[in-house]
């Protein structure tokens, strides 16, 4: 599996927020009009925690986990974990891993903004090498998922219908 | 608003609501409540989401619209289609209600087409701002016309009563008669009474507990129901409560509608008191749920 970035957004429970790009990783600064773009593909209108969302962003499937982060101070944060994904392969199949990492995180009771900020390398090198991550002292076991989910990238060019050629 | 306005908003099956206000007002929870019948926490709206519900063969659309300032630009276009417009105030957070009155003036002129109902929120806690304050921080009053109902999202205070005044100015029918509860009352799950309704309960202090005993030890099945002296008692119970709820007998044929409502109740209960879990009843906070909740079965 290769993905080219993660991206985490956020729509802050504080009064006053609004949606961001919290991090992008591994390109880090993003045009204003990039930033607009993914931004209503990561987080757009109407979507709820525990949804997951395909959106096509160029030649990529973006594919975006939606949860909750728990704050004391006032409610919880709305987030998402989304990954590019090159268009030959099935979204769906990677659904699962995205849950994973988020579900892992948030049963451990490490799932914050700066968990992800800071090992936002680590998630990206794991999922890419598709092999387990290590975040602080939790082991997050995705190679047996990725075993799971592999598959074979679609190469298979569109029949045409009544063409000539 | 014109007559034809009023006949296209009563003449059409489908209906509309569109419900804005400022960020953190409970926009979200009031229609989970609708929905569910207890509270939910939830996270931010994200541009707006949409819930139909069916409510005596009309189909209402609530369109629950992000309060963010992102998002407020939207509000205009919903309303433009719109057959009623709520707006949630947080009755207790005064230092936003100039921030509120803005928003709201942004939307005056669609307002004039359609009715609205202001609900201030969060009438469950105790530094809340008079209705009066709120019409006057609001400038209600220079709008054509308006409602005003203190709710609570958090405790269900109000909320029944809001929407059958939202779906009598959308229908023009009146939402039907709810049954009239003579008391309700919670008892812990060992049946000792904890809050009543009525000081003048047909079951008093530890009766309940010593007829469910009686009933347990002789005909080895849990009491649901009893008639006494020309009322019918409802009996109810939930992990770590009870309840029952008596009605005059004749409103026997509401006798569904009554256990729904105990039900229902019980859940919002059990809901709301998770020390309950470890028997760590706190009867104040126990009093003030029934009497908040109250308001949505006994009228």
């Amino acid at each position: 599996m290769y993905s080219e970035r993660t991206i985490i957004s956020k729509l802050g429970g504080n009064i006053g927020s609004h949606p961001i790009i919290l991090t992008s990783y591994p390109v880090k600064d993003l045009a204003e009009d990039e930033t607009k773009d993914l931004l209503s593909k990561c987080l757009p209108d109407g979507i709820k925690v525990g949804e997951f969302c395909i959106k096509r962003y160029k030649k990529h499937h973006l594919i975006s986990y939606i949860f909750r982060v728990e704050k004391q101070e006032h409610r919880d944060d709305l987030f998402s974990f989304s990954i590019l994904l090159h268009k030959k392969y099935q979204p769906d199949n990677y659904t699962p891993i995205l849950k994973k990492i988020i579900d892992d995180l948030q049963d451990n009771g490490v799932l914050s903004e700066e968990i992800l900020k800071d090992y936002q390398q680590e998630i990206y090198d794991g999922i890419n090498e598709e092999r387990d991550i290590k975040i602080e002292s939790n082991l997050i076991e995705l190679s047996d998922l990725f075993e799971k989910v592999k598959e074979e990238p679609s190469d298979e060019k569109p029949k045409l219908k009544g063409s000539f050629f | 608003m014109g007559i034809r306005d009023i006949l296209k908003r009563i003449v059409s099956k489908d209906k509309k609501i569109v419900i804005t206000g400022l960020d953190n007002a409970g926009k979200t929870t009031m229609v989970s409540f609708l929905q569910t019948g207890t509270f939910i926490e939830h996270t931010p709206t994200m541009g707006k989401e949409q819930v139909t519900l069916e409510v005596q063969g009309v189909r209402i659309d609530l369109v629950d619209m992000g309060g963010q300032r992102d998002f407020r630009s939207m509000w205009q276009g919903e309303l433009d289609d719109a057959q009623f417009a709520i707006f949630m105030v947080d009755a207790a957070d005064r230092a936003r209600f100039k921030e509120a009155k803005t928003e709201l003036n942004k939307i005056s002129s669609l307002l004039q087409k359609i009715p609205l109902m202001v609900l201030a929120n969060k009438y469950d806690k105790k530094d809340v701002a008079s209705i009066k304050e709120i019409i006057e921080a609001l400038g209600l009053q220079e709008l054509s016309s308006f409602e005003i109902v203190p709710i609570s999202c958090k405790t269900g205070y109000n909320i029944v009563k809001a929407f059958r005044k939202i779906y009598y100015k959308l229908t023009g029918s009146q939402l039907k008669k709810r049954l009239q509860p003579k008391a309700l009352t919670i008892f812990d799950k060992g049946g000792v009474p904890l809050t009543s309704t009525s000081s003048e309960d047909v079951l008093k202090g530890g009766l309940f507990a010593a007829i469910t005993s009686f009933i347990k030890e002789s005909f080895k099945s849990e009491l649901s129901q009893l008639k006494l002296e020309g009322n019918t008692i409802i009996f109810k119970k939930s992990k770590n409560f009870m309840g029952s709820i008596v009605i005059d007998d004749s409103e026997y044929k509401n006798l569904d509608e009554a256990e729904q409502g105990l039900d229902e109740l019980l859940c919002h209960l059990e809901n709301m008191c998770p020390e309950a879990e470890e028997d760590k009843i706190d009867e104040e906070k126990l009093k003030f749920l029934v009497e908040q909740y109250s308001t949505n079965l006994i009228e």
